[in-house]
């Protein structure tokens, strides 16, 4: 089944992608369930337009951007295995100098 | 000191991820938490804002600079960390809280866009949008642009010592916040003279290091003009530990107690505050995220550039991508910066740029007398070249570096070894050169000459 869900990035993460800082997303069906790992790709191929190594590092995010999920850091949440609902909040915010 | 970690062990832990830590409680409550902070401490959102309040009130409490009913200036660039401290001011000195903070702020914002290729509309939007955020903290204040950097200490001629020029007829022009919605646009051949002159300067590190350094001389001398005499930074340790590897990769050791310290002693009279430095850039974020903080995003020099693109912006891959496996990494980093001696302000002459104190007075058997010996070996190989190759005058640098070669001790004596590195693509032509910088060293010149005509009368150094 498809997902919706809310995409925000700031500080300095929302110029990789156009300047937009929210997102509302509908994520295609896929077989497993969509998982955070898996929206980083998705992310990464549909929504990154310049220089995505700013943005992922190996298969997770680049260190020094801040997830949260539900207003809730994601490190609670089991990092890249949270699994994705319906209507989620994911924030990415950069904490680091110049974004 | 002592601090909260000093009779526990602070080895590094590596976060064991997912799993162990998904549904866990508050440690301070049974809530359920929302944050993480220390390696497997979760918090939830009011405990998480009793800690970070009483992070920053320990700090400010614990050193008692701050007199009561004071002024002070509050250094605010509109990013993260200063929109958080901005709020903790706020909150101090509002009613709810517990005890009440007694000093009296004014917030104060640098406008930095014109060193960045930022159109001008862009450019007012932003501003725009940080006076908005100023004001609506209700505290008094202004904006100044960085393009005044260029011209400060005009009319202060520096006396003996840099340290202790009074400047306060220094004249710049500050704009209240609230006109802040429409301020006249930034006079153009300003701008543009002060994108020349970063742009002079040659690798982007000195670019950062150079604007960082400007900043807070232009800082400075309006504090001077304010009458205040301390200013309130929002460096957090994420940004400390940063700043601490860096220095040390640019030649700065020296300085890093100073550079880190809670409080910045010197520019003399203007002392530089920190106090969220025991806070993490996660930690702030988080803040401004729960309790809907606003911040701008402001562009700086090494934006959307890649990773390595200068030594400050590696130094944060690498501290970042630690912090991330290793929680301790920031904490250990700023530690042990901690346990370093200040150098020895009061005697010893100052750097005419940077304002910390000259660390060249060095022996003969030193790695700074090595490095100017082969500089000089190099260049001179250099310049016989250049002979040849004088067709091409505009892309040959050579010519330059043998013209500074003959200018550069009158300068370069009065620069800590750091600002030598930062300026020396300048190729030490004075006339672009920031006039606080010629000014100064006009000054420690004459007064330099002047003691070696008189030397043989002092019975001791009397400028201590």
């Amino acid at each position: 089944m498809a997902l919706s869900i809310t995409v925000e990035f700031s500080g300095g993460a929302e110029l990789l992608c156009g300047n937009v800082k929210k997102h509302s997303l509908n994520l295609p069906k896929q077989e497993h369930k969509w998982k955070i790992r898996d929206l980083l790709v998705w992310i990464r191929d549909n929504m990154i337009q310049e220089r995505p190594e700013l943005f992922m590092q190996g298969d997770t995010v680049r260190p020094g951007i801040l997830v949260l999920i539900n207003e809730a850091d994601w490190e609670l949440m089991g990092e890249l295995e949270y699994e994705l609902e319906e209507n989620d909040r994911i924030v990415f915010i950069s904490t680091l100098h110049g974004g | 000191m002592c601090s909260i970690e000093d009779d526990g062990e602070l080895r590094p832990v590596k976060n064991d991820s997912t799993q162990s830590l998904q549904e866990k409680k508050c440690v301070k409550c049974d809530q359920p938490g929302v944050v993480v902070t220390r390696i497997h401490d979760c918090f939830c959102k009011s405990c998480f804002q009793v800690y970070v309040i009483h992070k920053f009130r320990a700090a400010i409490g614990k050193s008692k600079l701050i007199r009561e009913g004071e002024r002070v200036l509050v250094a605010f660039s509109g990013g993260a960390n200063s929109a958080a401290l901005l709020h903790l001011i706020q909150d101090g000195l509002s009613d709810r809280a517990h005890r009440k903070l007694r000093f009296i702020p004014t917030v104060l914002h640098v406008d930095e866009c014109g060193v960045l290729d930022v159109s001008s509309d862009a450019r007012q939007e932003l501003r725009q949008k940080i006076a908005r955020v100023m004001l609506k903290s209700g505290f008094p204040a202004y904006i100044v642009d960085f393009e005044q950097a260029i011209d400060i200490e005009r009319k202060n001629m520096g006396t003996q010592n840099g340290t202790d020029g009074v400047s306060s007829d220094s004249g710049c022009l500050v704009h209240d916040a609230k006109d802040g919605l429409s301020t006249p646009a930034v006079d153009a051949s300003q701008t543009n003279k002060l994108r020349s002159l970063v742009g002079s300067v040659a690798s982007l590190t000195s670019q950062e290091d150079f604007v960082r350094h400007l900043r807070n001389q232009l800082i400075v001398c309006i504090v001077r003009q304010m009458g205040f005499s301390k200013v309130l930074t929002a460096e957090c340790s994420t940004r400390l530990s940063i700043k601490i590897l860096t220095d040390i990769a640019q030649g700065r050791g020296s300085q890093l107690s100073l550079n880190t310290a809670f409080c910045d002693q010197r520019n003399g009279d203007v002392l530089f505050v920190r106090p969220v430095r025991d806070l993490t850039s996660k930690e702030l974020v988080m803040y401004n995220t729960l309790f809907e903080v606003d911040s701008v995003f402001i562009p700086s020099i090494t934006t959307k550039t890649a990773k390595d693109s200068s030594i400050e912006r590696l130094t944060e891959t690498f501290v970042t991508g630690l912090q991330a496996d290793f929680s301790s990494t920031v904490a250990n980093i700023v530690r042990t910066s901690e346990k370093l001696e200040p150098p020895d302000l009061e005697n010893s002459q100052a750097c005419v740029f940077c304002q910390s104190p000259l660390d060249t007075d060095v022996g003969k058997a030193s790695a700074l007398r090595a490095i100017e010996y082969s500089q000089r070996i190099s260049r001179a190989g250099q310049n016989a070249k250049s002979a040849n190759c004088h067709g091409d005058d505009t892309k040959c640098q050579d010519k330059a570096a043998g013209e500074s070669n003959c200018q550069a001790p009158e300068l370069a004596r009065s620069l800590c070894y750091g600002c030598r590195v930062t300026l020396q693509n300048f190729n030490f032509e004075k006339s672009s050169l920031p006039n606080l910088v010629r000014q100064r060293s006009a000054a420690k010149n004459t007064s330099h000459l002047l003691r070696e005509k008189i030397s043989e009368f002092l019975l001791e150094d009397v400028d201590s």
